[in-house]
């Protein structure tokens, strides 16, 4: 190990810094997750070269979920001042708004558990899933025109799930700013039969159930009861976003070098906020946010009836309710005290969540006395948490933390260690059933080939960053 | 030393994603291994017909761009009109490249398919002659 690192605080790390570094470059990790990320060289030199981008404030940030991303770390957090900083598309990621939706039903395990083989068959059949599945909202020009303006409204406006939905998401699941005339035909033309679709690779659908509760009473604000059955949604703005991540890059290379901007890894490549690039790239980008908005929104209405067709009864009688959608890619305008002033600052999170404290008013109003809650995804055998920000995230990680546990081994170790296993067989005698459009990814995703996501939010909950509140077990789950 | 190259690519393990390796005398026989590649990773072992041809035109600042934007828009393609393609044949002439692609539709696919890509990263993309010809090396974003 050549890169020092040193204690700073109570669960915050340093790393030694860069010559051309402009603020210090900090982690969160505990005690027992120190020696894995020591190991991880990549990624604390991927965090040392963000800590070099032009008008970065405070310091640059990884979470304790960290690995090597490209450009920025994923877990990666990054406040540049809009008048005189950077946006980088490295700081959001190729998917634009990869997100998380948590909904709670009215239903216990027990009134799941003798129908969960056909709920598990009627979700993987109601989610188009895997390579090359395109999903049945046709989108014509004039439709992604409008998913790309509205978002989650669109969708809701289009009859997939409700207004109450779209008050607990990021933004009310639509960006305002988005310049839908920013993203390419190219990037609308991979999109428009994506919409209502998940995905491969980490993407998942996920019936749960609470099975601990950590803090009963905000537990209980966010409608959440021990033994309550909940449904995890994890993808993104699919191949339209992906395609805009690449599109600018593509063009903010060379306007990089007008700018005279130089920078340690061409990933970390980025524009003035305030240039015609920066511009175009953030409408753009909100114009994708909004796709994954309308993404999330179709999926979870199309998960519900699912579950529905499932019990053999009417998706109204579930009482399916959003409890909230984060998104842990994303670049968002926002103000933030740094050095006692407040200011506007474009924060990048590149695999990390929003964290907002009580009181702030992105909080939903419902939520605003005990915070924002933070979904963190863990593999799809253990158990994923539900977090709610505190005010030290605030303070120092610009109201981010962690974002789910962080792969440990390469797909080939992972298909390696289930190699004559079957995995769908050892999950079932641990009452989960899996459902995924490959045997591949299914051994690709097994347990072992990630962290402990335990060991994650206890690291961001050591540092103040946020509390845990309750802890979810997989009962059925839905790969790509 | 390294040793020699065991066939036209080869998939590379990586953490969080996949890398591909591929070889060739050529610049055109090199960008065909490496769609290859890129296919190999996204159809799996599924095979399809050789129905669709398509005709590509690609042009770049130099041959790392050109191989970065040749395996994306072959990418794009694919996620487009849900096709994949195995038979590549290009004339590549001063950073311009002109490709006769040929593949089939997914849905007449048989045998297990791969895994989606999202993106062609510029991540220790590199392209280097070595005493068995021309190399390349692209990491996925998977």
């Amino acid at each position: 190990m050549s890169i020092g690192i040193e204690r700073v605080g109570q669960g915050i790390w340093e790393v030694e810094p860069r010559p051309d570094a402009r603020v210090p470059a900090r982690f969160v990790a505990s005690t027992k997750l120190i020696a894995s990320i020591r190991e991880d060289e990549t990624s604390l030199r991927q965090l040392q070269n963000v800590a070099t981008l032009p008008g970065i404030v405070g310091a640059a940030w990884a979470m304790p979920d960290m690995h090597m991303g490209y450009g920025f770390p994923i877990g990666g957090v990054a406040a540049t001042d809009v008048e005189n900083g950077v946006v980088s598309p490295g700081g959001v990621g190729y998917d634009i708004n990869c997100g998380v939706r948590l909904l709670s039903f009215r239903l216990k395990e027990s009134d799941v558990r003798p129908h969960l083989d056909r709920i598990a068959d009627m979700l993987y059949e109601h989610v188009p899933c895997g390579v090359g599945q395109g999903g049945k909202v046709k989108a014509g020009h004039d439709v992604i025109e409008r998913v790309l303006r509205d978002g989650g409204r669109w969708a809701v406006e289009e009859g997939y799930g409700t207004q109450r939905d779209l008050e607990h998401v990021e933004e009310e699941s639509r960006m305002d700013g988005a310049l839908p005339e920013e993203v390419s035909d190219l990037a609308k033309r991979r999109g428009k039969d994506q919409l209502g679709t998940l995905g491969s690779g980490n993407h998942f659908m996920e019936l749960g159930v609470v099975d601990e509760l950590r803090e009963p009473e905000i537990a209980q604000r966010m409608g959440l009861t021990e033994g309550q059955v909940t449904l995890i949604l994890h993808t993104g703005s699919r191949g339209l976003g992906h395609q805009v991540c690449t599109d600018f890059l593509k063009r903010m290379m060379p306007a990089m070098r007008r700018y005279g901007i130089h920078v340690p890894d061409p990933q970390l490549c980025c524009v003035p906020i305030r240039s015609p690039e920066g511009k175009a790239y953030l409408g753009a980008m909100s114009a994708a946010v909004n796709f994954a908005f309308a993404n999330r929104q179709i999926l979870s209405s199309l998960a519900v009836e699912g579950v529905a067709k499932g019990l053999s009864t009417r998706a109204e009688s579930l009482g399916a309710r959003t409890v909230y959608e984060v998104a842990h890619n994303i670049a968002k305008i926002e103000t933030h005290v740094v050095d006692g002033k407040e200011r506007r600052v474009c924060v990048h999170r590149k695999g990390a969540t929003r964290a907002f404290p009580a009181g702030h008013r992105a909080v939903p109003e419902d939520y605003r006395d005990i915070g924002q809650p933070v979904l963190i995804p863990g593999d799809m055998e253990r158990y994923s948490f539900v977090l709610v920000g505190r005010p030290k995230a605030m303070e120092i990680t610009f109201g981010s933390t962690c974002h789910g546990a962080g792969r440990r081994l390469s797909r080939t170790k992972a298909r390696q260690a289930a190699k004559g296993r079957s995995i769908e067989r050892e999950m079932a005698a641990r009452g989960i059933l899996v459902r995924a459009a490959s045997l591949r990814t299914q051994e690709e995703e097994i347990a072992a080939a990630y962290k402990d996501v335990a060991e994650v939010v206890d690291a961001v909950a050591e540092a103040g960053l946020s509390t845990v509140v309750a802890r979810l077990r997989p009962l059925a789950v839905i790969k790509g | 030393m390294p040793g020699l190259p065991k066939g036209d690519f080869e998939i590379v393990d990586h953490t969080a994603d996949t890398a591909i390796r591929g070889w060739g005398s050529t610049h055109e026989e090199l960008f065909a291994n490496m769609a290859k590649g890129l296919f190999k990773v996204i159809g799996g072992e599924a095979t399809v017909s050789l129905a669709q041809t398509r005709v590509l035109h690609v042009e770049a600042e130099n041959s790392n761009e050109l191989l970065h934007d040749w395996l994306e828009i072959l990418n794009a393609l694919h996620q487009i009109h849900h096709e994949l393609y195995t038979s590549f044949e290009l004339i590549i002439d001063d950073n311009h490249l002109k490709a006769t692609v040929r593949g089939g539709p997914m849905d007449g696919g048989a045998g297990e398919f791969g895994t989606e890509v999202k993106a062609v990263t510029w991540h220790d993309l590199h392209i280097q002659e070595t005493p068995h010809g021309l190399e390349a090396y692209v990491l996925l974003d998977i």
